[in-house]
């Protein structure tokens, strides 16, 4: 096991313990620590960001819940019982088509939200569709912004696209990747510039 | 990040990551911060771009060095300024202007710069001429543009405008319409706030042979 994970594992047996004990602020910390991923894996798995924030609340209750009362039996591996947690209530969700909000992580996890350094985590759809608009408007060439639209818009393969735009694979890749990281600091400005 | 990895972002975003490679790519997501930001960002893009109409990726418009957002400020403010005065404000002759743009014509400042008209030099063989007035950000309203050549009186409309995202109406008329002359043109703003009163342009036409 590579170094950095078994460190990290390390980490998350700590956490884990300090929630056993009764320490408040390791359920802060374990929130800070899971959200982001968490809410990856539910916006990949529901398909929509609000519905995915169900499963953010859901997911971290039950780890408390679980850790407060010493059920996890391998804490080093805290990580992969919280993301099965997190894939569980999404299949869950998905199944019963309900929505379920209870108040015992909700002001917590929206503070949190605040804080995290995923700068889209509290923005509404239309407002990402915006930062996504400025991005496009600072695309110089039009070939890359269209590459972009119709792959993401009408989600059209990308050797197709390559052979069409005489691009390479790389070159796709490279698109992409400036993109995001683009995307990223346009919304970490806005974000900087509200607080 | 490798190209590989961008590669995985993408297939896992897209929903084409399945059993086991799935399963190790989450697992991933809890470990690798670096990853976790590309995933974030390739969710908010696709996003992002689910609401966006194919135009607005197609027909960017080029702005012209001297097109830059500042120099619409000013008339914003006058717009503002001129909240519940009920007057309007009259062209007045001193200085000329020439447009780089000729099939632009482009109503920047009621008065003129310097108190005289701008002067559009439109090409004889245009057939549209792009209209276009900057509002600045903040207002709503339905505007129209009534446009009236001082020379014989004759007018033309155009109703319906909207301020697009950079605060700038714009609109295409026939050439036709717009021969040598002076020209006055009063835009009107309809409902939403702030109350607008409205404002006049005056330019010169020269049509190039």
């Amino acid at each position: 096991m590579p170094e950095a994970a078994a460190q990290l594992q390390l980490i998350d047996a700590r956490l884990a313990a300090r929630v056993r004990a009764g320490d408040a602020s390791a359920e802060s910390d374990l929130m800070r620590r899971f959200m982001r991923p968490v809410l990856a894996v539910a916006q990949h798995r529901m398909g929509h960001a609000e519905n995915a924030w169900d499963v953010v609340q859901e997911t971290l209750i039950v780890v408390l819940e679980r850790l407060r009362r010493g059920e996890i039996e391998d804490p080093t591996r805290l990580a992969g019982f919280v993301r099965q947690t997190a894939v569980n209530v999404a299949l869950g969700l998905l199944r019963k088509q309900r929505r379920q909000r209870t108040d015992t992580a909700g002001d917590d996890l929206f503070v949190i939200a605040d804080e995290c350094a995923n700068p889209f985590a509290k923005l509404e759809r239309a407002e990402i569709v915006a930062l996504v608009h400025d991005l496009v408007e600072e695309m110089p060439v039009e070939r890359d912004r269209m590459l972009l639209w119709r792959h993401y818009v009408l989600d059209e393969d990308k050797a197709a696209l390559c052979g069409e735009f005489a691009l390479s694979d790389e070159h796709f890749d490279r698109v992409l990747h400036r993109a995001r990281s683009r995307l990223r600091a346009i919304a970490e400005s806005r974000r900087a510039s509200l607080r | 990040m490798s190209l590989a990895r961008s590669e995985r972002v993408r297939l896992y975003v897209a929903g084409r990551l399945e059993g086991e490679d799935r399963e190790t790519f989450e697992a991933a997501l809890f470990e690798d911060e670096t990853l976790l930001s590309e995933v974030e960002a390739e969710q908010a893009l696709r996003t992002g771009f689910a609401g966006m109409p194919q135009a607005a990726v197609v027909k960017k418009k080029a702005k012209p060095a001297w097109a830059a957002p500042q120099r619409w400020l000013p008339l914003a403010a006058s717009f503002v300024l001129g909240i519940g005065t009920a007057a309007l404000w009259h062209a007045q002759s001193v200085v000329s202007k020439i447009q780089p743009n000729p099939e632009v014509v482009r109503l920047d400042t009621p008065r003129g710069p310097a108190g005289g008209p701008q002067t559009f030099v439109i090409a004889g063989d245009v057939t549209p001429v792009l209209i276009e007035v900057a509002i600045g950000l903040g207002f709503n309203q339905v505007f129209s543009l009534s446009v009236t050549r001082v020379n014989d009186g004759k007018t033309f409309s155009i109703e319906g405008l909207r301020a697009d995202r950079e605060g700038m109406l714009s609109a295409i008329v026939p050439a036709d319409k717009l021969t040598d002359g002076t020209y006055t043109a009063v835009l009107r703003g309809v409902g939403g706030k702030p109350d607008l009163t409205p404002i006049e342009f005056g330019f010169r036409v020269e049509r190039r042979k």
